[in-house]
């Protein structure tokens, strides 16, 4: 987001840990990640496998809750969150998009994004969602007469059905082409300016940054270095 | 050498313990039902055979009124007859205490010169009759138990209406009492049938018998024609009041006998089958699962250079291991089930080596049925995998396919929910899965009901006959006919109500050629105290003109209302009549002619008579109405209803309540497996689908709630099949009960259904909760980030 007014900060995250128990050692995913997410923005985390990117996007999305620190969601403390609590939290503020889709198989292309309609208390008509998208075409197909591509566009009309605050997607391009990529983040950024939803993208390819209104580049644990975006790139002009 | 495969087997194994060994209980269980029911089944063959060949049972019997002993060379004349023993079986009256007389027992002859040679007897405890003795006797054990009668103790005899006092010298048992059930009796009731035997001697003078015998068994020569035997003998007996030949297989204790080992072999062919069936059915989902979720570990073993052989084998092995466990729960579960039954059966059937016995046989059996049921289960998955080329193994599988089938695009689903929609595509997808599932639930159903509705039957039988049948408080046999007026006087004993008299002749009905030997009853008009009852509690009166047959007696004979039937009544010089049908009778048991006993006594050319008498007493009168009763000499036996019916409620009441464990046992067992197998594949299945939900903002029990949603489907369609299931294999186990003698009720009591229920849906809760504990821990990052 490039605006003049003062942006108003909706998630704030301190000095976050998260240790892991894998087996008989401790791992420490995330070591004290500090972050502030604005309404509207598009971030972009950048950064290699194990730097704990995934961990903090899990964290934002209440999924999973932190070691230490504290975690703020406008007025609500997701920090010790019970499980019901993160569950309402999810169910009515954030969206989420995967690499690997996760559609359930039985159920056709508007049925999936009625799977959230259904729960959400102020969804989107599942056949807008899947305009959206440019999906409404193929709205009864099951997700195995879907291309990858169609699938992952699904998935994310799903995420913005519900008109998430907060739209998370990890690794949403990882397991497609180049084309069919850019077209997935040509449908994230309009979503983005359509639905105002705050937008976090987990990338390991650098390119997409320049999508973006601010890039976090995560190392080791923590927030490396914080930069912004005079102003966002086209998805068409990316190249990678 | 242990391999590396071998391992990653064993580890695989213990990984999916709950889930390997509720498929092993199911294979256990089948294994047990055989090996119990198997078991005990040759087990009482073995025991059977070798007391039928070692004391030389019979192969016809027939008893008479009184033929000279001259009789027994014609007897040895007839082609066919091999050997030929004549004795001499009388009614007898046992005093056994004063406050007590059983029903009328039986005196058996035992040749001076030494052994009989047909039915001989065995003698367990104590010694033989000593030859010449007149006053000592052998008795039958479990009668002598009954009653405490101890060697050497006095033993008062009514013979012939004269007492005789005499000895107990020794216990014994007879091929012929293996069951030792009173004649018109339907439980065997140790304390109701007494045998004694003694020198031929002192019987033929008791009874007036010298020079003549009145019972004779005949072995046939091989090969011989026993339907031409019968009737040689009939006819040379006839005029000596012959009460009609019949072969071994109409003998009453070798009847029953054969009739129990019949049941117990046809059940021990079907059970095990549903539960090995089960068995295969699960290993077939299981494994499929666990097969899906191995298929990088096999694309890698392949891509090292494993060969297709020895993946197949791997994976049958592992298999195998659970056959084996199976088989070896099986076979200790149903050794120890088979000693119980087994222990049970003796107290029922006196065969003297009865004891179970696992033979080898049974052993590899038992192990092949068990591996069978495993090995055909996994078949089709192990052939897939050993088939599957690495690269593709190395691939997440495709995501599978639905698509709108029938019933969805009649507008089927169109009510329901995405997750409903979810189940119910999940269930359509896979009909065969969704039916053989249903079909399990069915069985473990049907099982507990199978095992429970013994008790009803037994119940219903009990109501009809000890509530409407027998509603008198004491019955009385006569030594032999009495006049009405000896009935009546009974009625002057202090604290008798109501005396009514009841005559029983031995008869046979004819018709078409088809005969049945059975009594002919003659009623006193409108009784009161002994009924005659139509299935379940009409009172019917007994006809003023004509005969009323037991239903099954007419529909044996081929007759309808109105045909004359032929009645022969059994006894030196009584006529055979024509009587009209006037009607049927569905009886519980036995096959019996009703008339009015006028009737009775214009055919028999005479005054009214009786042989029974039931008395209503003052329950404080009873104990003294019974030894009055006692000392009359033209009283055979007396019995009270109240000591009767405790006794068969003791009787039924054990091995009932031992028979609903074991079933109900197996039937959660069946259920367990099902519904456990089924949600906990399912959730492995989906598992990334329903952290997709979490994801989505469902709470566990809205995900909880689709895998247990379509697992309750299965078990609400499966309840109601099987319940029906098992009506009609309640129906079919009757069927194998010789309707001439019982006509056991196929009654199915609503708490038999509840209980059924019961059992099945609290065996899926409990499965239910271990997947709902299961949902919840389901890791939602971990899921979702693995490609499958």
């Amino acid at each position: 987001m490039s605006s003049d007014t003062s942006p108003v900060s909706v998630l704030q995250a301190r000095r976050l840990t998260r240790t892991y128990r894998m087996g008989e050692v401790d791992v420490l995913a995330l070591r004290g990640a500090d972050m502030d997410l604005y309404e509207g923005e598009l971030v972009v985390l950048l950064g290699p496998s194990g730097s704990g990117k995934s961990t903090l996007l899990n964290l934002l999305g209440g999924l999973d809750v932190p070691t230490s620190g504290s975690l703020k969601w406008r007025d609500h403390d997701l920090t010790s969150a019970t499980d019901a609590a993160l569950t309402r939290y999810r169910r009515e503020h954030v969206g989420f998009v995967f690499q690997f889709y996760n559609l359930v198989p039985s159920l056709t292309a508007r049925e999936n994004v009625a799977l959230v309609t259904d729960i959400a208390p102020d969804p989107l008509d599942p056949d807008e969602a899947l305009d959206l998208v440019g999906l409404r075409s193929r709205r009864d197909h099951f997700p195995s007469q879907l291309s990858g591509g169609e699938q992952q566009r699904v998935a994310i009309a799903r995420a913005v059905a519900k008109r998430p605050d907060l739209l998370l997607c990890d690794e949403p391009t990882g397991a497609l082409d180049v084309a069919t990529g850019r077209l997935v983040l040509d449908v994230l950024a309009r979503v983005n300016r359509e639905l105002g939803a705050t937008t976090a993208l987990i990338t390991h390819n650098a390119a997409i940054a320049a999508l973006a209104d601010r890039v976090f580049t995560m190392a080791d644990g923590r927030v490396a270095t914080v930069t912004s975006n005079a102003t966002r790139a086209k998805s068409s002009d990316i190249q990678w | 050498m242990v391999t590396s495969l071998t391992k990653k087997m064993m580890r695989d194994l213990v990984g999916q313990a709950v889930q390997v060994g509720t498929i092993a209980v199911v294979i256990g269980c089948g294994v047990a039902a055989f090996v119990s029911m198997r078991g005990t089944w040759k087990s009482l063959e073995l025991a059977r055979d070798l007391y039928y060949e070692r004391y030389r049972f019979g192969d016809v019997f027939v008893h008479l009124e009184r033929a000279p002993l001259a009789v027994r060379a014609r007897l040895e004349d007839i082609p066919g007859v091999a050997l030929v023993e004549t004795r001499l079986v009388e009614p007898v009256r046992l005093v056994v205490s004063a406050a007590e007389t059983p029903p009328p027992g039986q005196v058996m002859s035992l040749p001076s010169d030494g052994r009989p040679r047909l039915d001989d007897l065995r003698v367990y405890k104590g010694r033989p009759l000593e030859s010449g003795r007149d006053d000592e006797v052998l008795i039958l054990s479990a009668f002598a138990e009954a009653h405490g009668l101890a060697l050497g103790d006095t033993l008062p005899l009514v013979m012939h209406g004269h007492q005789f006092q005499t000895r107990i010298v020794g216990y014994a048992d007879a091929p012929e009492f293996v069951y030792a059930i009173a004649p018109g009796e339907f439980m065997p009731d140790p304390t109701r049938f007494g045998v004694v035997w003694m020198d031929e001697r002192a019987v033929a003078a008791a009874y007036r018998m010298d020079g003549a015998f009145d019972d004779v068994v005949l072995r046939l020569q091989p090969g011989a024609d026993p339907e031409g035997v019968l009737e040689s003998v009939d006819d040379l007996l006839e005029p000596y009041g012959g009460l009609g030949a019949v072969l071994r297989d109409k003998q009453i204790s070798n009847k029953l006998l054969t009739q129990e080992m019949g049941q117990l072999r046809a059940l021990a062919s079907t059970i095990p089958i549903v539960f090995l069936a089960v068995a295969a059915f699960l290993v077939q989902v299981a494994l499929g699962r666990m097969v899906q979720l191995q298929r990088v570990p096999i694309a890698t073993l392949k891509a090292f250079g494993y060969t297709r052989g020895e993946i197949a084998r791997h994976f049958f092995a592992m298999i195998a291991v659970v056959g084996v466990v199976g088989a070896v729960m099986g076979l200790g579960v149903g050794t120890w089930f088979g000693r119980a039954m087994t222990d049970l059966y003796r107290d029922f059937f006196a065969l003297p080596t009865l004891s179970f016995r696992l033979d080898g046989e049974l052993v590899l059996v038992s192990l092949g049925v068990s591996m069978l049921a495993a090995i055909s289960g996994a078949l089709g998955t192990v052939l897939q995998i050993a088939n599957m080329p690495p690269a593709e193994a190395m691939q997440p599988p495709a995501p599978p396919t639905y698509s709108r089938g029938l019933i969805e695009r009649c507008g089927g689903l169109a009510m329901l929910g995405p997750a409903a929609r979810m189940a119910a595509r999940d269930m359509l997808r896979r009909p065969l899965r969704l039916m053989l599932s249903i079909a399990g639930i069915a069985a473990a159903t049907a099982v507990v009901v199978i095992g429970r509705f013994g008790e009803d039957a037994i119940d219903a039988m009990e109501g009809v006959i000890f509530d409407h049948v027998q509603a008198e408080d004491i019955s009385v046999t006569f030594a032999g006919e009495v006049p009405d007026r000896a009935v009546r006087a009974l009625g002057q004993l202090p604290g008798v109500n109501l005396v009514e008299g009841q005559r029983a002749v031995a008869a046979r009905f004819s018709s078409g050629g088809v005969y049945r030997d059975g009594a002919l009853l003659g009623w006193t008009p409108d009784p009161h105290l002994r009924r005659l009852i139509e299935w379940p509690f009409h009172t019917v009166a007994a006809p003023e003109q004509g005969l009323v047959l037991t239903a099954e007696l007419v529909r044996v004979l081929g007759l309808t209302v109105g045909d004359l039937v032929e009645v022969e009544l059994l006894g030196r010089g009584l006529p055979t009549v024509m009587l009209p049908l006037a009607g049927s009778v569905r009886e519980p048991a036995g096959l019996q002619g009703h008339v009015g006993n006028d009737t009775l006594a214009r055919l028999l050319g005479g005054s009214r008579l009786a042989t029974h008498a039931f008395l209503a007493v003052d329950p404080q009168y009873e104990t003294e109405v019974v030894a009055r009763l006692s000392q009359m000499p033209s009283v055979l036996g007396v019995s009270r209803k109240s000591a009767v019916l405790a006794s068969f409620r003791a009787q039924t009441r054990e091995t009932r309540s031992a028979f609903v464990w074991i079933a109900s046992l197996f039937g959660a067992a069946l259920a367990v497996g099902i519904v456990y197998n089924n949600a906990r594949v399912a959730l492995s299945a989906r598992a990334r689908e329903l952290a997709s939900l979490r994801v989505l903002g469902f709470t566990r029990s809205e995900v909880s709630g689709i895998v247990l949603g379509e697992q309750a489907v299965h078990v609400l369609i499966g309840l109601p099949v099987g319940l029906f299931a098992g009506h009609q294999a309640a129906v079919a186990m009757m069927s194998t009960v010789d309707p001439e003698t019982w006509r056991f009720p196929v009654v199915i009591a609503t708490r038999t259904y509840g209980f059924a229920a019961a059992v099945v849906l609290g065996a899926a809760l409990i499965s239910w909760l271990f997947v709902f504990r299961q949902v919840s821990r389901l890791d939602l990052v971990a899921v979702l980030k693995t490609k499958e």
